[in-house]
């Protein structure tokens, strides 16, 4: 189903070229304030103007920072220290903490989604309509309610201190998605699995087989949305992770902020700046794919 | 009824993944939320069972009632605007034009700014003295632009237009909705000689209900549970008056800096109560107004 | 998908595979077989480096001793932090906190009372300055020790008093005088007559950062007499009355104005820096700022003036080491705090911080060695009979946030300001009585 509107041609492409530059500045303009900030060396960055007078990119190289461990101390074999800004962001490390969560949880996210989300379309429990309302529902449960009690169970399982609570709930997958696969799993015509049956396949294959390699888009859409969401979490990682060590960006980022004494803004502007380019470039290679498999996930309810 | 049966396993199985996380991660701790709302619980010595005490000083307590009426105006206001804006601009993104993706990600790439950034970002912006808005303004003739976060009277709009800088998540799914609408649909009605704007309310608009639905729902959520832009925008301080002071971050302050765990329990489930509530409103008003397309 | 979002698909993708593969990790240096001190603060930057450093000294000498590794780790919000910590049965072993935080934690129980481990660990307590003891006091226990003190002054531009025709060797000194100063040393845009370009002095929450609730305590009064509530004291109404009087005189719409475009007062931002603030009240971290940011600066200190010139009421503030309760080797972290606590550690860390010595009799490099020219004038406030530090409140976070509020009222003239006063009153008493109320149904609980 193809389903683009015709170019646009003459007047009426003028006008909304018109329309789509003016609305689009709206949306850049604090984006590119943010970045001019981050050029801007440190006595500048509260001044008015927008543009630095005299360009740096010291704040991207205080960021950046490869090498040195986050707790600021490296010790090579000869048990020399070597030593950076205690508190400074280090980029690369905690890219690679925030990529390590991402990864271990997108794997569970979307296995245990997509065969949760199966059985709710699939098969037909008694009970299943309730199951489903109440899934439904715990998407309105607000975080802080569980907050302290969930603290107390994964400290009971051992885990506060390591990066286990920020992934391995993502391997019982999320209500959000769970809904979201199985109004896609729905739309697919029943006879194709019927006939998959008829051939000797059991359940598991059928939903492997056949069901899985015609979701793609479905499942290419959850992950976007679990990357974006795993990428710019902040609550988990502040309540869950207490050495810089274990750092993720967002939390990196904060820390820039909340640190006494004075904030460099800079430097925060560089490092968030850098921390939104990769989701950017992401976005614009996947932007069209993306929408196209949130509208064949049908978000109808 | 062999077959019933066997299809309870299989259902059980099969959703496993979810019912075991929903009752280890979500039930277990629901109930021990729900039972310390009924206890004194300062975190650091153990809950103390207090009956419906901390219902009771809701009652009473006049920061509750101004956190809950600036969270029902910032939702009332921000989730219609958000809704109207967000179906605008997926239109005005929708147009078949050279650089699509690069407007769609101008709109987009602001949802993905951390809010410690944007926080910062918006109190430049709407500084009164220099920020771009206040220049603009006095370029228009206004001799005066608003104080913005530091006046009671505005800085509730202050906030509800920032919140729209975030629209991009909606305006995505509505994207997506409008690929689904038959293009047959839109001929027919060129054909009947149907006028845009026409077009837009008797076929776009009935075929994106269902979407529009979801987003508002979505969004009346979402406006409860304000919390991240204004707390890092007003830095702690609970905004001039109060003005911007919403229910979860009263909550949060209940619970980490009061340590009031037990009274923030008893909020935290006040506002799970009023979002049910509201969600079922939507779905109940929706009903006559969303259209679903025979499959 | 195209050739080319394959490649830009690569693209991306390598960098992740790449840091994944090789990206540096946090390992901790972490000699085996000692016992691990998990060290919580919050300051980075210098102010870290220089703790670093102390606890470098430590591992490598004593620590190796007594086989104790301490690990340094600064964190944001380090008090809500060891909260959550100490809720959850995980806490660190030490952490410098606040100590505003002290009677709030302590009166609760998270906090271990520390005289025993003191005494054993032969802390000399008779050599501190004992306003930086009483701060670290609750209900007449130990539960904190000093790390790096300070008290508040008045910092004020010797040039712009000059300008405007005012001694620049007489600061202002009662609070009167600083509200008629202060109108002096305001100046308006010639052109836009309600256009403040220049201030004299500011009162403003949003700029001050913590100290809204402090004004009572110059005119003679207090939030908390130990048991209650005291807001509704006519010291309240005469810091209130001091404030509406200044704003009334330089206009309150165009201060609200000149306040709401500026940069907070503790960033490098501070309008005091570029002369555009002719007063403020603020510690001895700022003479760091200045000599960073505005080395021309020509500013003086002195103690900020009370009511009368015979009652003069200074604010101490002090970082504290505190012992969490539930800690796990409490032993050990007092080995680490003793060495923290000798004069020559303690006093090079407060000197990297630009804070004042806690000591009785600074040592002999103290002030010699010290960037801050002034830093004698905030030793010897502390020294002050009057010396004050935060109300020692269990429900102080309330009180906080409720004197905002009402200070807040009186600025913006929302609200008259006796009417202001009493609702702040009912309110903290409010909370004051339920908090009680609580803590003697714990009490009878337990003894039952």
């Amino acid at each position: 189903m193809k389903n683009q509107a015709p170019k646009l041609r003459g007047p009426s492409a003028i006008v909304s070229y018109a329309a789509l530059s003016v609305v689009s500045l709206l949306f850049l303009v604090p984006l590119i304030w943010m970045a001019c900030i981050s050029f801007k060396p440190a006595r500048e960055v509260g001044l008015p103007h927008i543009l630095p007078k005299e360009p740096t990119l010291s704040p991207y190289a205080a960021v950046i920072g490869a090498g040195a461990s986050a707790s600021g101390v490296r010790v090579d074999a000869k048990g020399e220290t070597e030593r950076r800004e205690t508190g400074a962001f280090n980029y690369a490390l905690y890219a690679r903490n925030t990529l390590i969560i991402v990864v271990l949880s997108l794997i569970g996210m979307i296995l245990s989604s997509a065969i949760a989300a199966y059985g709710f379309a699939r098969i037909d429990f008694p009970g299943r309509r309730a199951m489903f309302a109440v899934c439904l529902a715990t998407m309105m449960i607000p975080f802080p309610v569980i907050m302290v009690p969930t603290y107390m169970i994964f400290r009971e399982l051992g885990w506060i201190g390591t990066l286990m609570p920020l992934w391995a709930p993502a391997w019982f997958g999320s209500a959000f998605n769970i809904f979201l696969l199985r109004q896609f799993f729905m739309g697919i015509p029943r006879d194709l699995e019927e006939s998959a049956m008829l051939d000797g396949c059991g359940r598991w294959s059928c939903f492997w087989r056949v069901i899985l390699p015609l979701s793609t888009p479905a499942l290419a859409v959850v992950a976007l949305f679990h990357v974006l969401a795993v990428w710019n979490d902040l609550l988990g990682p502040l309540i869950y992770l207490s050495h810089q060590d274990q750092f993720t960006l967002s939390l990196g980022l904060q820390f820039l902020q909340s640190r006494s004494g004075d904030t460099p803004w800079n430097q925060l502007m560089a490092a968030a700046t850098l921390m939104i380019l990769p989701v950017v470039a992401l976005f614009l290679i996947a932007q069209r794919s993306f929408i196209r498999g949130i509208a064949t996930t049908g978000l109808k309810g | 009824m062999a077959r019933r049966s066997n299809n309870l396993l299989a259902g059980l199985l099969w959703t496993a993944p979810w019912w075991l996380g929903f009752l280890l991660l979500l039930a277990l701790p629901l109930a021990f939320s729900l039972y310390i709302s009924f206890c004194d619980y300062p975190m650091l010595q153990p809950p103390l069972w207090v009956g419906g005490a901390n219902y009771a000083e809701l009652v009473h307590d006049g920061v509750f009632h101004k956190t809950i009426s600036n969270t029902a105006v910032f939702a009332a206001v921000s989730v219609p605007l958000t809704t109207v804006v967000a179906i605008g601009l997926a239109l005005l993104l929708n147009l078949s034009v050279k650089g699509q993706a690069f407007f769609r990600a101008c709109i987009f790439v602001p949802t993905i700014v951390p809010m410690v950034a944007a926080g910062a970002i918006w109190m430049w912006m709407l500084n009164p003295d220099f920020g771009p808005i206040a220049n603009l303004m006095r370029a228009m003739g206004v001799d005066r632009p608003p104080l913005w976060l530091d006046s009671p009277d505005w800085a509730m709009g202050a906030l509800v237009l920032v919140s729209l800088w975030f629209v991009g998540s909606p305006v995505v799914i509505y994207l997506a909705g409008l690929q689904e609408i038959p293009e047959e649909l839109y001929e027919a009605a060129r054909m009947d000689g149907a006028s845009a704007p026409r077009r837009f309310w008797h076929v776009t608009l009935p075929s994106l209900s269902p979407v529009v639905l979801f987003n508002v729902i979505i969004s009346v959520i979402g406006a409860w549970q304000v919390f991240a832009l204004p707390y890092m925008m007003w830095r702690t301080r609970p905004g001039p008056d109060r003005a911007t002071y919403f229910y979860s971050m009263y909550l949060f302050d209940n619970a980490f800096n009061y340590l009031k765990m037990g009274y923030a329990s008893a909020l935290a489930w006040i506002q799970l109560l009023i979002i049910l509530v509201l969600t079922g409103l939507v779905f109940l008003v929706s009903r006559r107004m969303v259209h679903y397309r025979a499959a | 998908m195209t050739v080319r979002s394959w490649i830009l698909t690569i693209v991306l993708l390598a960098p992740a595979a790449l840091l994944l593969a090789f990206g540096p990790q946090g390992t901790r240096p972490r000699p085996g077989g000692r016992t691990v001190i998990r060290y919580w603060d919050k300051w980075t930057g210098v102010e870290g480096a220089a703790m670093q450093r102390i606890v470098d000294r430590f591992n490598a000498t004593v620590g190796a001793e007594h086989n104790v590794w301490v690990d340094y780790n600064a964190l944001g919000d380090v008090d809500k932090r060891m909260l959550i910590a100490a809720a959850g049965g995980d806490p660190p072993d030490i952490a410098g906190i606040f100590d505003r935080y002290v009677p709030t934690y302590a009166d609760r129980g998270a906090l271990l009372p520390l005289e025993e481990f003191v005494a054993q660990a032969g802390i000399p307590l008779a050599d501190f300055k004992p306003i930086w003891l009483d701060i670290c006091r609750y209900d007449g226990r130990l539960y904190a020790l000093p790390s790096t003190p300070y008290t508040i002054a008045l910092f004020y531009n010797r040039r712009l008093f000059r300008e405007a025709g005012l001694d620049p060797d007489r600061p202002p000194q009662t609070t009167a005088e600083l509200i008629d100063y202060a109108v002096r040393l305001t100046k308006f845009d010639p052109s836009k007559k309600d256009r403040i370009t220049q201030l004299g002095f500011t009162l403003s929450p949003a700029m001050l950062g913590w100290w809204h609730w402090i004004w009572p305590y110059f005119f003679d009064g207090s939030l908390w007499d130990g048991q209650r509530a005291t807001i509704d004291a006519p010291a309240t109404h005469a810091a209130m009355q001091w404030i509406q009087d200044f704003r009334n005189r330089v206009g309150n719409e165009a201060a609200l104005r000149f306040e709401a475009s500026c940069g907070a007062i503790d960033s490098a931002q501070n309008p005091f820096l570029n002369g555009s603030l002719a007063m403020v009240f603020q510690g001895p971290w700022l003479a760091n700022w200045a000599r960073v940011y505005a080395p021309e600066l020509d500013y003086g200190v002195a103690a900020f003036p009370s009511v009368t010139t015979e009652r003069r009421h200074v604010f101490a503030s002090e970082d504290v080491f505190v012992i969490p309760r539930g800690a796990k080797h409490i032993h050990e972290a007092m080995i680490f705090l003793s060495f923290a606590l000798r004069q020559d550690t303690l006093e090079e860390l407060c000197r990297e911080h630009g804070k004042t010595s806690p000591f009785l009799k600074p040592g002999p490099d103290f002030f010699r060695l010290h960037q801050n020219p002034k830093i004698r004038i905030f030793d010897e406030l502390a020294s002050s009979p009057l010396a004050f530090g935060y109300p020692p409140m269990p429900t102080f976070s309330e009180a906080w946030t409720e004197t905002l509020y009402m200070v807040e009222t009186v600025l913006r003239a929302s609200r008259p300001a006796a009417e202001a006063i009493r609702m702040t009153q009912t309110k903290v008493s409010q909370v004051v009585r339920q908090y009680d109320e609580m803590s003697s149904r714990r009490r009878a609980g337990k003894q039952q």
